[in-house]
């Protein structure tokens, strides 16, 4: 795969639908209409605490797919005041999919999103194809506190590779402060390791690839093994050289990983690609 | 009639009765994984006094029920223990590896053994294919091509390159090169009548694991026919079959024993807490088998063709063996008498080893080998 040259998320067109009070916002692409129909089903994508993000990652599998960015509510304008738990922003984050027209979805979520990804699988695992836990924060064991911390150590915590393009932008301090309630209900004030939270995943069947980057310096890589221990159909993928922002850090790798797993669900555990060099 | 012994090396851990593959590293207890290696040689040493006449490992990964997933390493270590040992690596699963490496290893082992080994190459069962990633629907091919390296590693006496389908390699210069010259000898799988015409066709010895009588037959004359078109003729003691094999005092104790143990099989190797794993393992094993990409084969259409374990006193066990021998036509039998992880103890082993060494093994030596 190439890169492309464009900003992230220029291919993108955005809607909104009304849940729970709020107006939602939701960007989508998909391949030009010259190449037909979109493969598969589309993948819904849920951000991080940091708000919505566009990504070359992103970008890439759109050229494939329907992909649909959805702004969770309390990260637009308004303030979440509504959802108390994972379970209730998970349910909103449901009807908003389903106001959108989508029934059947890959659902893949960030860090935070993550959490919420998951929760919208414990609830409603026949809507989803699969599931992509990017990163995800449901278990934060061994993560670093975010106080005290220079503007290198940041950059350092979500980016591995910061001279690639697009450059690290730190989260926008006034959305920050507008989503702190939020974030603090649903995941800073929970364990880092949350029982309740594990005692849920062996119940959880739905087809699940978790990927951290190796050098994650937001939510440590090794909370990725809880995923694959508890949980009876998940894979755990390390992105090498990639942070927090492995969609920033391996765009290419990203998008190939994903993309492998949410077309051919467990055969992408062995390549069809040709190995022949000349015939 | 030559009889070896084939060791898949049981780890003798807790996790043993763990139905999930593949096992999480988490589980593994070093202190009996060094329990398990020692077991492991101690019924290598019990089949050499036996008499056996070879001491045989292959690879294969991820498993509880094989410590041996880089057999050359343990290869080295039986041949310290056991000085005047044959020993046999059957095999390696060439598609997952570098076959100039393979070479280099073979050519290492056979001067560390000082000119006793034999090994295999093979393609490997579909799980190998999980494990390191390798497409399964080129694996002939790249088999087959990579044998060919290996052996032209042995062969070419100056450094040399290789421009081929799937490998590339512009520099090649296997030193030290093997003790037996021109290479120890090779034997290939031949599972099915076009691996084994292919073993046939490359001069290489043939070997058959586990497959009923009616599928070895196909696969022996199918050998046969491919070496008379390459103009040689194999005798008996190129073709070896592997079974299992368990021996008691009586045929009663033996069926009582392997019936409690749920021998050789235990829970299944690769059974998964993954509903889906099962069916990407038998899409592998479609590949492998020439169902072309992109094609869900029913795999409950899927011959079983395995035979029946030899199982019983001496006395039936030999009958059974030399049944096969006949049929087949075979000069070498190696007896694979561990079974998977959680089956057999230990002490079982060596006792049945020891039985056999007594009885099966004179016996059978002593059979006339039957002319091809």
């Amino acid at each position: 795969m190439t890169t492309i040259e464009q900003a992230p998320g220029a291919g993108f067109v955005e809607g909104r639908v009304e849940i729970d009070g709020f107006t939602v916002r939701y960007h989508q692409a998909g391949p030009p209409a010259s190449i037909g129909e979109p493969a598969g089903d589309p993948l819904v994508v849920l951000h991080g605490a940091g708000g919505l993000h566009f990504s070359i990652a992103l970008d890439l599998l759109a050229r494939t797919r329907r992909v649909v960015l959805v702004e969770m509510p309390g990260f637009g304008e308004q303030v979440n005041e509504v959802h108390r738990s994972s379970d209730e922003l998970a349910e909103a984050i449901a009807q908003v999919v389903e106001a959108i027209g989508l029934e059947r979805y890959h659902l893949l979520g960030h860090s935070l999103g993550g959490t919420i990804a998951l929760h919208l699988a414990f609830a409603h695992p026949d809507r989803l194809a699969s599931l992509v836990l990017d990163g995800p924060a449901g278990f934060r064991e061994g993560e670093s506190a975010p106080a005290a911390t220079s503007p290198q150590e940041v950059v350092r915590r979500f980016r591995a590779q910061p001279e690639r393009a697009p450059a690290f932008s730190p989260p926008d301090p006034a959305l920050m402060a507008r989503v702190m309630p939020l974030a603090q209900r649903l995941m800073i004030s929970r364990p880092a390791f949350d029982q309740e939270l594990a005692d849920r995943l062996p119940q959880c069947a739905v087809r699940t690839l978790v990927l951290f980057g190796d050098r994650d310096g937001v939510v440590p890589p090794q909370n990725g093994r809880t995923y694959r221990r508890l949980m009876p159909n998940c894979s755990f993928q390390l992105v090498h050289r990639a942070a927090h922002s492995v969609q920033d850090d391996r765009p290419e790798a990203y998008a190939e990983l994903v993309s492998d797993f949410l077309e051919r669900g467990w055969m992408f555990l062995v390549p069809e690609q040709s190995t022949l060099i000349n015939p | 009639m030559k009889v070896e012994f084939f060791n898949p090396v049981v780890y003798r851990g807790s996790t043993a009765g763990v139905v999930d593959w593949p096992p999480a590293a988490r589980l593994f207890e070093s202190e009996r994984g060094i329990e398990s290696i020692q077991q492991g040689l101690e019924q290598f040493e019990a089949a050499h006094e036996a008499g056996f006449d070879s001491l045989n490992l292959a690879e294969h990964h991820y498993s509880v029920s094989q410590m041996t997933p880089t057999p050359h390493l343990f290869a080295a270590a039986l041949g310290e223990r056991v000085p005047d040992a044959q020993i046999a690596i059957l095999g390696t699963d060439l598609p997952l590896h570098n076959p100039v490496a393979v070479a280099e290893q073979y050519a290492t082992l056979d001067n560390v053994l000082g000119g006793r080994l034999r090994f295999g190459l093979l393609r490997g069962t579909p799980n190998e294919y999980v494990t390191y990633g390798t497409n399964p629907w080129e694996s002939r091919e790249r088999f087959e091509e990579a044998v060919e390296l290996v052996i032209r590693c042995f062969t070419e006496p100056e450094p040399f390159g290789w421009e081929g389908r799937y490998y590339r390699y512009r520099t090649i210069a296997l030193f030290p090169a093997p003790v037996q010259q021109p290479h120890p000898r090779i034997t290939l799988s031949g599972n099915s009548p076009s691996s084994a015409r292919f073993a046939g066709r490359m001069r290489c010895d043939l070997g058959i694991s586990f497959r009923s009588s009616e599928a070895v037959a196909a696969s022996v004359a199918a050998y046969r026919e491919a070496a008379a078109e390459a103009g040689w003729e194999p005798t008996a003691d190129n073709i070896l079959y592997r079974q299992f094999c368990y021996v008691a005092e009586s045929d009663a104790e033996a069926r009582r024993d392997v019936e409690q143990l749920n021998w050789p099989v235990g829970s299944g190797p690769f059974a998964s807490r993954n509903a889906e794993l099962p069916a990407v393992i038998g899409r592998v094993g479609a590949a492998l088998a020439g169902a072309p990409q992109g094609v869900a084969p029913d795999m409950s259409k899927a011959p079983r063709q395995f035979g029946a374990p030899f199982v019983g006193g001496p006395d039936t066990v030999l009958d059974q063996i030399r049944a096969s021998a006949e049929q087949i036509g075979l000069g070498r039998v190696e007896l694979a008498v561990t079974g998977a992880a959680g089956t057999l103890s230990h002490e079982h082993v060596v006792r049945s080893l020891k039985l056999m060494g007594e009885t099966l093994v004179p016996a059978l030596h002593a059979d006339p080998v039957a002319v091809g």
